[in-house]
């Protein structure tokens, strides 16, 4: 499903180029679930906005299934990124000016889809999620867990092939972090490819493979 | 007053702290305040300021009236006053005074100047002292004893006698009468009209000078309270005057008359302001009317603009306002804090607008073209330092108060936090007041297309003639020192050499003054032969202006019968008239007008029928006189182009200046011009209400910027979220246009019924087309939307260039 090939990221500053990726090479099947470790500023972040196209300027190849996403435009980018992939952020990043439905509705908003289709899918997703009694509260009305809950919900709306999760956990209790795991092993198992970034050994040991990032480096296990 | 003071110094600190921020403030509402005052400045000179007489609310102004008790056009002749005064019952004492314009014999021939004819106590009555010699003597009054006395003004002293003790018993040549100075008005002293009379004279002097006056009666009432009764009390002894007048045919009815729907007086204040009764006070008040409109809501859109200012300045104070609250500041201290800084800067502005006050006021005049008075300067006085005392407080709090109580209500814990939170609660304000400012520009534009689409409506107006080929310049010809028997060989001259200017076609002189309000003089149409008027004491009015031969032909008014005048009819002065479709159809329905006669004139011909005194009015019955050699020594010029009349103008005015240089009156110019001015209020309200309404928009669509781009900036981490859930960037940028458009949509939602409101308060000013005209409604509409598309335009693309990762990386 994704190829990476001596993929690198490098931002120019003062003191001359720093590197943040170096060579990664990598291969994700459709189906699979990962986890990337390793410590604060290896690049994590990095390359998932990589994987999820809203990194531009790195050098290397990118294949997503047949498409070379190094010779496409940022808008052909995009357009994949509509197509394919759903984000889950560390700090939920759900519009506080929006009510839970209404953030469910925003990526449908963006994909011409029929309103009357777009309201049915809204109130399936509240519903497999759990969240019907919630849709009217604003974010700031919620828990952290409900609010990531929400986060995970709107991140799969449009039907992703591909997972993003940043440390979806990492502002959450245990237990909310668990529930979260659950609903990813969930979503793994009916077919969604997930990448996820996590520091818990704990919730690594949910996914299938770990890649571990030092300094841009990909190191061996 | 200790903690006020304390307000005080704490604003002026707070204020000096942001200078740019103060600076703008103060400018935009001295802007607005500005407008105002010099506005109430003119309303001041015109209606407010009492004159420079004895007792001056105790005058009032005799006018003549119709039944409804609107004013009318009459003459109030002599045999009125005389009646008035002999009754005695109302007034204390009566004065008459009549303007007019006497040649004065000046070392290179003559030149008109204005004086004005008063009853003899005209000095007396008004309390007015001469600051030289005396007024005038009971007897120098008297019908029989006319004497050539003159009172000069103070002005005239000083620019023709050098302001010299020595005048008094010098004389000056008025219509070749020679005329002693017994006097010199006080300095300031100009009547009581508008005008600014070089001279006074006694009323017994007409006959000598031969004017044409029309007379304003001036009394003065005790009490005011007794005006509509003193009016009903002298309605019945201006009736009995003139049934007398009109029985006895006397000599100055068959030259006035008066119309028939003069049926009583009525009495105005005339002690207060330039205005008086004069008749262009309609237009004078419709003009401010207008401009008030337009003023006012040009200084709500600077208070809207600067409350916005205030409220981004007192929510970036948040922090402190919170701290202030928990150290025990009560709200509406903090209140009173802000709306002392707003007054503060109130007051700023409206002593910025102080300095320049006379000079805006001045420059708002020139938009009134058709001001008939002397330049006016309005000049500060009591009345106006308290507009603008007011002006400061209305404003000051006005625009801070809103501002104040949204930037206080807070809970101090949250606001110490952070500064975010509750967003959607706090933007109303910010756009309500960018909403309020788009609205009211959108009203002025609105009056602004309504006056250009009336104008150019009526000046399209049939004429009868085309008008766009023709041009005016009015000679004198007396000025430069010609009498009625050399003036005629220096008129052939005129024409011939004019007429050999590149791109004219014809030329012809003729006294009429086109599009001139040459009825003024109507005259009752007596002496048609075999009319029988309908009933026996109806007076019908007729039109009878003197022409000189070839006018008809260089205007393109077709003759249709008969033939026109001739030089020849000139020269012999032979009795003859000529009358338009309009007269025939009203006097001899259904018979031949060649060879009938008006008194002792024979009709020669019949023109077609058009405007040539009001553009928008339809033609009355006309009999055209063929001139006398006299009127033609101030005649009117009439040039047809071949082309474009502009073309022309310049060419034949340097040709006129090569033939003497002082024998334009004026200037030359095109009739459309002329008839331009003729639309004076529209075209001046245009012009006021389009450039205050381009102004508006201005400031309001840099206000539109500045909310979009503060929303821009404060929504960068939501639209990173929209990005990374699938938002394309011209979704973005639809996302803050349409925001903006929103605003622009709930402005013309407001402004449009506001907009109508008012078109129909001015409909009477507006003509031609309807007060609820759709096109300029909707050109405005899509006008204004158009501006805050482009103002939006900048932040959506910064909104549409929003790098996600940036965005969202940034917390
Ligand atoms: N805009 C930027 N300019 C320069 N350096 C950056 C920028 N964004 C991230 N970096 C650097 O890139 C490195 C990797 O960051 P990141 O991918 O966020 O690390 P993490 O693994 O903690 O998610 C860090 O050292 C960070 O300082
Ligand atoms: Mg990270």
């Amino acid at each position: 499903m994704i190829q990476l090939k001596d993929l690198e990221k490098c931002y120019e500053t003062r003191a001359g180029k720093n590197y943040v990726l170096r060579q990664i090479n990598l291969d994700i099947e459709e189906g699979e679930f990962i986890t990337i470790m390793g410590p604060s500023g290896a690049g994590k972040t990095t390359l998932l906005n990589i994987l999820g196209m809203l990194d531009g300027g790195w050098e290397g190849e990118y294949y997503l299934f047949d498409h070379a996403v190094h010779d496409l435009k940022p808008k052909e980018r995009m357009a994949l990124n509509k197509q394919y992939i759903g984000f889950v952020f560390q700090n939920f990043n759900l519009l506080d000016t929006l009510t839970v439905y209404e953030n469910l509705d925003v990526p449908l908003s963006y994909r011409n889809i029929k309103g009357s289709e777009r309201a049915s899918t809204v109130c399936d997703t509240l519903d497999r999620f759990g969240i019907v009694g919630k849709k009217d509260l604003f974010p700031g009305q919620l828990s952290g867990g409900q609010q990531q809950l929400v986060g995970v919900a709107r991140a799969v709306i449009a039907n992703p092939k591909l997972l993003l999760a940043d440390e979806p956990t990492g502002n959450l209790h245990s237990t909310q972090g668990e529930a979260i795991m659950d609903l990813f092993k969930k979503l793994n198992r009916e077919g969604t490819t997930i990448v996820q970034v996590t520091h818990n050994d704990k919730y690594a040991a949910y996914s299938k493979r770990i890649i571990r990032l030092k300094d841009g480096w990909m190191v061996k296990e | 007053m200790g903690t006020l003071w304390q307000d005080v110094r704490y604003g002026l600190r707070m204020l000096g702290r942001s200078p740019g921020f103060t600076a703008v403030a103060v400018l935009t509402l001295a802007l607005g305040i500005g407008a105002n005052l010099a506005l109430f400045g003119i309303l001041n000179e015109m209606v407010l300021r009492p004159k420079p007489v004895a007792r001056p609310q105790e005058l009032w102004a005799v006018v003549p009236a119709n039944a409804a008790r609107q004013p009318v056009y009459a003459n109030l002749c002599r045999p009125y006053y005389e009646a008035i005064r002999r009754d005695g019952r109302v007034f204390q004492g009566i004065i008459g005074y009549a303007g007019i314009m006497p040649k004065l014999r000046t070392e290179e021939g003559a030149e008109r100047i204005e004086a004005e004819l008063v009853s003899g106590e005209y000095f007396s009555f008004l309390g007015v002292v001469p600051a030289l010699g005396r007024g005038f003597l009971p007897e120098e009054d008297g019908q029989a004893g006319a004497r050539a006395v003159a009172v000069i003004s103070h002005a005239f002293w000083c620019s023709q006698f050098g302001g010299t003790p020595d005048v008094l018993g010098k004389t000056v040549t008025l219509n070749n009468t020679l005329v002693e100075i017994v006097g010199v008005a006080p300095k300031g002293f100009t009547g009581l009209g508008y005008g600014r009379p070089s001279l006074w004279l006694p009323a017994s002097m007409e006959p000598m000078l031969g004017e044409l006056t029309v007379y304003q009666l001036i009394g003065r009432l005790a009490e005011p309270r007794l005006a509509p009764t003193a009016a009903d009390m002298l309605t019945p002894i201006a009736a009995e005057v003139t049934q007398e007048l009109s029985t006895f045919k006397d000599p100055r009815w068959s030259k006035y008359g008066v119309g028939p729907s003069f049926c009583r007086v009525r009495l105005d204040p005339i002690g207060r302001g330039v205005l008086g009764t004069s008749r262009a006070r309609p237009k004078v008040l419709g003009f401010l009317q207008f401009a008030g409109v337009a003023t006012v809501l040009l200084l709500l859109i600077a208070c809207a603009n600067v409350a916005s200012l205030f409220l981004a300045r007192a929510l970036q104070r948040r922090k402190e306002t919170a701290t202030r609250i928990a150290l025990g500041a009560t709200r509406a201290a903090l209140v009173r804090q802000v709306v002392c800084e707003g007054i503060l800067v109130a007051a700023g502005g409206t002593a910025g607008a102080l300095l320049v006050f006379s000079w805006v006021g001045q420059g708002l005049m020139k938009f009134a073209s058709w001001w008939p008075g002397p330049p006016l300067r309005p000049a500060a006085d009591l009345r106006v330092l308290l507009f603008a005392a007011a002006a400061v407080l209305a404003v000051g709090v006005g625009f801070s108060l809103l501002p104040a109580l949204q930037a206080t209500a807070l809970a101090p814990a949250a606001a110490l936090k952070d500064g975010a939170g509750a967003g959607r609660r706090r933007s109303w304000l910010r756009h309500g007041l960018i909403v309020a400012q788009v609205a009211g520009s959108l009203v002025l534009l609105c009056g602004a297309t309504l006056c250009l689409r009336s104008m150019s409506k009526q000046l399209s107006v049939d004429l009868g003639y085309r008008s766009d080929r023709l041009a005016v310049a009015s000679l004198d010809l007396e000025r430069v020192g010609f009498t009625t028997d050399t003036a005629m060989p220096q008129l052939e001259e005129i024409v011939r050499r004019v007429a050999l200017v590149p791109g004219v076609e014809r030329v012809a002189v003729s006294p009429v003054d086109l599009m001139g309000g040459m009825k003024t003089h109507l005259y009752v149409a007596d002496g048609v032969e075999d009319h029988n008027p309908s009933h026996e004491n109806s007076v019908e009015f007729g039109f009878y202006p003197r022409v000189g031969p070839g006018m008809f032909g260089v205007l393109g008014i077709p003759i249709l019968r008969g033939r026109d005048f001739s030089q020849e009819d000139v020269e012999s002065g032979r009795q003859i008239v000529i009358v338009n479709e309009s007269f025939a159809r009203k006097f001899w329905p259904g018979r031949d007008p060649l060879g009938m006669h008006i008194r002792q004139w024979e009709v020669v011909g019949v023109v077609q029928d058009a405007c040539l005194d009001r553009f928008d009015e339809r033609a009355d019955a006309t009999a055209f006189r063929v001139t006398d050699k006299k009127s033609l020594l101030q005649p009117n010029l009439l040039i047809r182009a071949q082309g474009d009349a502009r073309g022309v103008v310049a060419s034949v005015r340097a040709e006129l200046a090569r033939i003497h240089p002082k024998l334009v009156v004026g200037d030359v110019r095109t009739l459309r011009d002329i008839i331009k001015n003729t639309l004076a209020v529209e075209h001046a309200a245009l012009r006021i209400l389009g450039a205050l309404g381009v102004l508006a928009l201005v400031l309001a669509s840099v206000g539109v910027y500045g909310v979009m781009a503060y929303m821009v900036s404060s929504r960068t981490r939501e639209i990173g979220i929209r990005l990374a859930v699938g938002a394309t960037r011209g979704d973005l940028l639809r996302l803050v246009l349409s925001a903006g458009l929103r605003l622009g949509l709930i402005a013309a939602a407001l402004g449009l019924p506001l907009a109508l409101g008012g078109a129909v308060v001015l409909r009477h000013q507006i003509a031609g087309i309807s007060p609820f005209d759709p096109v300029s409604f909707l050109a405005v509409v899509a006008c204004v939307l158009a501006a805050l598309t482009a103002a939006c335009w900048l932040p959506a693309r910064r909104a549409a260039k929003i790098d996600p990762m940036a965005a969202l990386r940034h917390e």
